[in-house]
């Protein structure tokens, strides 16, 4: 029997002389499925479709062990997908020896009624029992599975080989999460969610970039001094969960450059972590879904940055709602900052940040009530190159042009802008299109041979060149103008 | 310079960075060493090579495919991301299947690599989103399995 299911020595004639794809010869044709499956990795595109369009393609997709080495394997509806299982461990023992990339998730378990539900977990469990047995093949894991099932992950085939590369661990539900043997596995990216650290108990040395989910700031250190080589995080922390707990240690990593945190929404977190924390190498730092406008903890914030002995080359701040002065008071601080990036939430109803770029534009705090850091010499942020926006509804536009150049003591001091990218999401069709006013226009051309202005407006029909449409709708309201003249003559 | 005959006796003088790009070239020049004489190309008329030719000119200053990765992307990402077509590439492969599938076949036997990649990934193209039926219709493939090949087949493709 061949690998297709069907006889190797099988005496029918082919009936495919006409097709034009008979001209190639099987490597290429093999070829080309490879680019067909990894153009669009799905399941509906599968290398199972290449195998029910005939006998030829059948058997050519069936000897390409690369073709199987990426599985992803989706479902809502556990109770059905029996015959699925059987498949994919049919897919993945076609796959021959070669590096495992699988994505396994599994939702909908609640709505499967016993004694569906415990058949179900038995034949998951047995695809995870296989997708064990060929753990020295990983590649890339993510699991995003109820916690009963998650916890069946085993690494006792795993040899910490360094092929394995990316970790999801997700769990969908709270069943609570533990894993008896997964201290073979070494990888190189890591990602969880509602798993506790402690049943975490995989190789954590090799480590360099990390995004989790932590209950507390005592587990986000515990993390900083078990990976050294960690060099990208994301720290999400659950909110209010946490509670003054005494003494924190002081915390050195010297190799994390860059840092985000996301959902911090409490002071005592944040005043813990950025007096306690030092990263000397961090260049990019990223505050995500901060909420507290007039808590957060600027001054803290400001000593952690100034310790990074690199200097801040990027920050990005989405979606948070920190005041314009507590943005200026973090800018202060990063006078080697070179990329600024802020989007804004539809719909958020945190202050506006104009007096930030009125700010940045007179190269002093005075339009900022109740800043309190000491004046600093010289422009804000001198050194920056590129500033993005994002964000709903339109940009000030009329403050743009202090991004550009920032006028100290009376003196023009330039910025090496090289690029501004503002992108204006509409939160209706209903609201008006945030058209860039016509003198903006006029002094923003004078820096068009420096800096490449890249604005953008989302509409129905798609992503349109902000600019142009603003020099078009000029361009009519003079006609307009023209001809109303024209008419009063 | 370097001069090619097609498999129709077209002559064709070519500058020799331009021909390179073919490894059945480069080993051939080679082989031979300097000399005048020209290259034969058995399997390529000039309808093709004339195509073939665009494509090299156009891509004779591209760097050479690199392996340089972190290993983050699955081995089948790698092997996309590899060479990735521009709108000039879409515009150049959009020809008659007939001649698309004698590109690959002349790509295949000059050793171009980078050609033979993008070629591919044009048929691929030509099939992503389409059912079984469609795709045998674009290609005119005749459904070879036998009922019982065919009821598993399907059986396959619906769990999937």
């Amino acid at each position: 029997m061949s690998t297709s299911g069907i006889p190797d020595d099988d005496p029918r004639p082919s009936s495919n002389d006409t097709s034009i794809t008979d001209r190639l010869p099987p490597e290429i044709l093999s070829d080309i499925f490879i680019c067909y499956v990894a153009s669009h990795l799905s399941q509906t595109e599968s290398p199972l479709k290449l195998g029910a369009i005939c006998q030829r393609w059948r058997q050519i997709a069936w000897t390409r062990p690369d073709l199987w080495a990426t599985l992803m394997f989706q479902t809502s509806r556990p109770g059905r997908s029996v015959r699925c299982i059987d498949l994919a461990i049919e897919w993945i023992r076609r796959s021959a020896r070669l590096p495992l990339s699988i994505t396994l998730e599994i939702s909908g378990f609640n709505y499967v009624p016993n004694p569906e539900r415990d058949r179900a977990i038995l034949d998951f469990t047995h695809l995870l029992d296989v997708i064990n047995a060929h753990g020295d093949r990983w590649h890339s894991l993510n699991l995003n599975l109820p916690g009963v099932l998650l916890s069946n992950l085993n690494g006792w085939a795993a040899t910490g080989s360094s092929t394995f590369h990316t970790l999801v661990l997700r769990s969908c539900d709270e069943h609570p999460v533990t894993f008896t043997n997964i201290f073979n596995i070494t990888p190189r990216v890591v990602e969880f969610d509602r798993i506790p650290l402690r049943s975490l108990g995989f190789n954590w040395k090799y480590i360099t970039q990390l995004k989790g989910h932590f209950p507390s700031t005592d587990e986000i250190f515990e993390v900083l001094r078990k990976a050294p080589a960690l060099r990208h995080c994301t720290f999400r922390l659950s909110e209010g969960r946490e509670w003054p707990q005494g003494a924190a240690p002081e915390l050195v990593h010297p190799s994390i450059r860059s840092l985000e945190l996301v959902s911090w929404r409490s002071v005592y977190p944040q005043e813990r972590f950025f007096r306690h924390v030092t990263l000397p190498a961090l260049d990019t730092f990223i505050l995500t879904d901060i909420e507290n406008k007039f808590t957060f903890p600027l001054g803290d914030c400001q000593r952690f940055l100034s310790r990074s002995t690199t200097g801040i080359k990027t920050l990005k701040v989405v979606r948070c709602g920190l005041s314009p002065e507590r943005l200026y008071g973090i800018c202060s601080v990063v006078p080697s900052l070179e990329n600024l990036v802020i989007e804004r939430e539809m719909g958020e109803q945190d202050p506006p940040l104009d007096p930030f770029y009125a700010a940045l534009g007179t190269g002093s705090p005075s339009p900022l009530d109740g800043y309190a850091s000491p004046p600093i010499s010289g422009p804000i942020l001198p050194l920056l190159r590129e500033f993005h926006w994002l964000g709903t509804g339109g940009f000030p536009w009329h403050l743009l042009s202090g991004l550009l150049a920032s006028v100290v003591e009376r003196q023009i001091i330039s910025r090496p802008m090289k690029c501004i990218k503002i992108h204006c999401r509409r939160q209706s069709r209903a609201k008006p299109i945030p058209f860039i006013e016509p003198d903006v226009l006029e002094r923003l051309s004078e820096y068009k041979k420096e800096t490449n202005f890249d604005f953008t407006v989302e509409l129905q029909k798609g992503v349109r060149d902000l600019w142009a449409m603003s020099e078009k709708k000029a361009e009519q309201r003079d006609k307009g103008g023209e001809l109303r003249s024209f008419l009063v003559l | 310079m370097v001069i090619l005959i097609t498999s129709d006796n077209v002559k064709y003088v070519v500058e020799k960075d331009v021909a390179e790009l073919s490894v059945l070239v480069k080993n051939m020049l080679e082989d031979i060493g300097p000399s005048d004489e020209p290259i034969p190309l058995h399997n390529v008329t000039s309808t093709v090579f004339n195509k073939v030719l665009e494509y090299c000119i156009y891509h004779r200053n591209d760097p050479p495919p690199s392996d340089d990765d972190e290993g983050c992307a699955s081995p089948l990402h790698k092997y996309l991301a590899s060479h990735i077509c521009s709108e000039w590439d879409q515009r150049f492969f959009d020809v008659d299947q007939a001649l698309l599938f004698d590109i690959i076949l002349a790509a295949n036997y000059l050793d171009i690599k980078t050609l033979l990649d993008d070629a591919c990934k044009a048929v691929a193209h030509l099939i992503q989103g389409k059912s079984t039926e469609e795709i045998r219709g674009i290609f005119n493939i005749v459904n070879d399995f036998t009922p019982e090949e065919e009821a598993r087949v399907k059986k396959e493709n619906v769990s999937s």
